[in-house]
């Protein structure tokens, strides 16, 4: 065994005591920007009532975001993605992380929606989103990131279904547009 | 926290962080994984499909077709092998094999997130080569996928039936005021048919799922759950519709099929998008006449 010495012992060390030594002043302010953002969300949640349309675009966007979640990692019964997809939609998401977790790889994602609800009746909805989703590969073997992140754009129609509250997507089907400028 | 024990903590984590920091240069970094794994994923694509319309299914016969003919009918080439360490031409045959990740050619086949499968094309030598030929062509299949060929086997065994009868009662007219019962006819339970390339076989049952009726006077589809429900006394049925004028009517009847499909005997996984197949008929509704007698 060859024994080196290498600038990063130096700087894991450096890296250690800055953590360790630091001011404990510091929690304090964490504190402060923990409740900051707790009243914030309680502003949110009281202050407005949703119209129906803006209902459906809230779950829609938590559907998104329940993507992110069960991408990393990868978990194809992920309790948000089985709240908020349902269907064939489900299906393939499932599919597809299981397939992730068979290579062992997993995404930090990042999508922006630009959504608007196309048709609302009852308990179903449509939704036409031209969403970019940017997605970073992780390899779960060695937790580094792989490649470049990927922007990819697509513009959709979705279709959902309220089930006991919660409008849930069923089906995402391309559309042969592009997105509108 | 007093001094004494910052210090303290500041020395603990010090000793700490040095021997992780030794053991990282002495053990070194873990042994990077031998395949690459996938960039460029679109989580968010996942579940979107493709709607399936005549183009699209066409597009996939197509390339289809250039796979399975090179396969049916191989053409000759020429290629310099080693045999015994001596350089020869010998006489192979071109033909097209499915790659995988991690094989020959991999970096040149992208990420492995496309739609389509990618082939190479080799010039293989029988009793010479034992896996790979000479490379000489990569490409990818744009519409080579499992639900693709899925797709494309449903169609093959529809095809070969009749399409489904629209039946109404009453049958030959209907009239103002009084309810039209529509449902479907004709109709085999279960289908089942193979969809091959090299390298892939694809083999689908497929069955009937929900009939959607037309009735042609301007109102919402109706979703009939089902195959809808035949007339007869004492009967109830959701897939009904009452003309409110007199004329005539053009019904369409949309049956969607759907079912499950195997790749190479693993699976099955359900056809996420259905094929359909359409009925029409023409049906006079007349204004109901009072009987006076």
């Amino acid at each position: 065994m060859r024994w080196r010495f290498a600038p990063s012992i130096v700087v894991l060390t450096i890296v250690a005591l800055v953590a360790a030594c630091g001011d404990d002043d510091e929690s304090g302010s964490d504190d402060a920007s923990s409740s900051e953002t707790t009243e914030s969300t309680v502003d949110e949640t009281t202050s407005t009532t949703l119209s129906p349309e803006q209902e459906v675009l809230r779950d829609y966007d938590l559907a998104r975001n329940a993507i992110a979640a069960a991408a990393n990692p990868p978990d194809p019964n992920h309790p948000e993605l089985v709240r908020y997809w349902g269907g064939e939609a489900l299906t393939a998401l499932q599919a597809m992380f299981t397939q992730w977790q068979g290579l062992n790889v997993a995404t930090q994602t990042e999508v922006q929606v630009d959504a608007e609800v196309t048709a609302l009746a009852g308990d179903t909805a449509t939704v036409r989103d031209c969403f970019t989703d940017t997605s970073q590969t992780i390899d779960l073997a060695t937790g580094q990131p792989a490649g470049q992140p990927d922007t990819t754009t697509q513009h959709v129609d979705v279709n959902l279904e309220r089930r006991d509250g919660v409008w849930v997507v069923m089906r995402q089907v391309q559309r042969s547009d592009p997105c509108p400028e | 926290m007093s001094r004494v024990n910052l210090v303290a903590r500041c020395a603990i984590l010090a000793v700490a962080a040095l021997a992780i920091s030794l053991a990282v240069v002495v053990v070194g970094p873990p042994v990077a994984a031998q395949a690459e794994p996938p960039g460029g994923m679109c989580p968010s694509c996942g579940p979107t499909v493709t709607p399936v319309d005549a183009g699209f299914l066409a597009r996939v016969r197509t390339e289809m077709g250039i796979l399975n003919d090179a396969a049916s009918n191989p053409q000759p080439c020429t290629t310099t092998v080693i045999v015994n360490g001596v350089s020869e031409e010998r006489q192979g045959i071109l033909r097209w094999r499915s790659t995988a990740l991690g094989e020959e050619g991999h970096d040149e086949l992208g990420n492995g997130t496309e739609t389509g499968t990618w082939y190479r094309q080799e010039c293989f030598v029988e009793g010479v080569h034992t896996d790979f030929g000479e490379l000489l062509d990569l490409r990818e299949f744009e519409a080579i996928n499992p639900q693709a060929l899925a797709q494309v086997a449903i169609d093959d065994a529809l095809a070969a039936i009749n399409t489904h009868t629209l039946m109404t009662s009453p049958t030959d007219e209907g009239l103002v005021g009084m309810a039209t019962w529509y449902w479907a006819a004709d109709i085999p339970g279960q289908i089942s048919r193979t969809a091959s390339v090299p390298g892939m076989s694809v083999t689908v049952t497929a069955g009937p799922e929900d009939l959607r009726v037309d009735p042609g006077d301007g109102r919402s589809v109706l979703v009939c759950g089902g195959l809808g429900v035949a007339w007869a006394p004492g009967a109830s049925s959701d897939c009904t519709a009452t003309y409110q004028r007199a004329g005539t009517y053009t019904v369409t009847a949309t049956l969607n099929w759907t079912g499950t499909y195997t790749v190479n005997g693993a699976g099955p996984f359900d056809v996420t998008v259905p094929v359909t197949r359409v009925a029409t008929r023409v049906l006079p509704v007349a204004e109901a006449q009072a009987i006076n007698d």
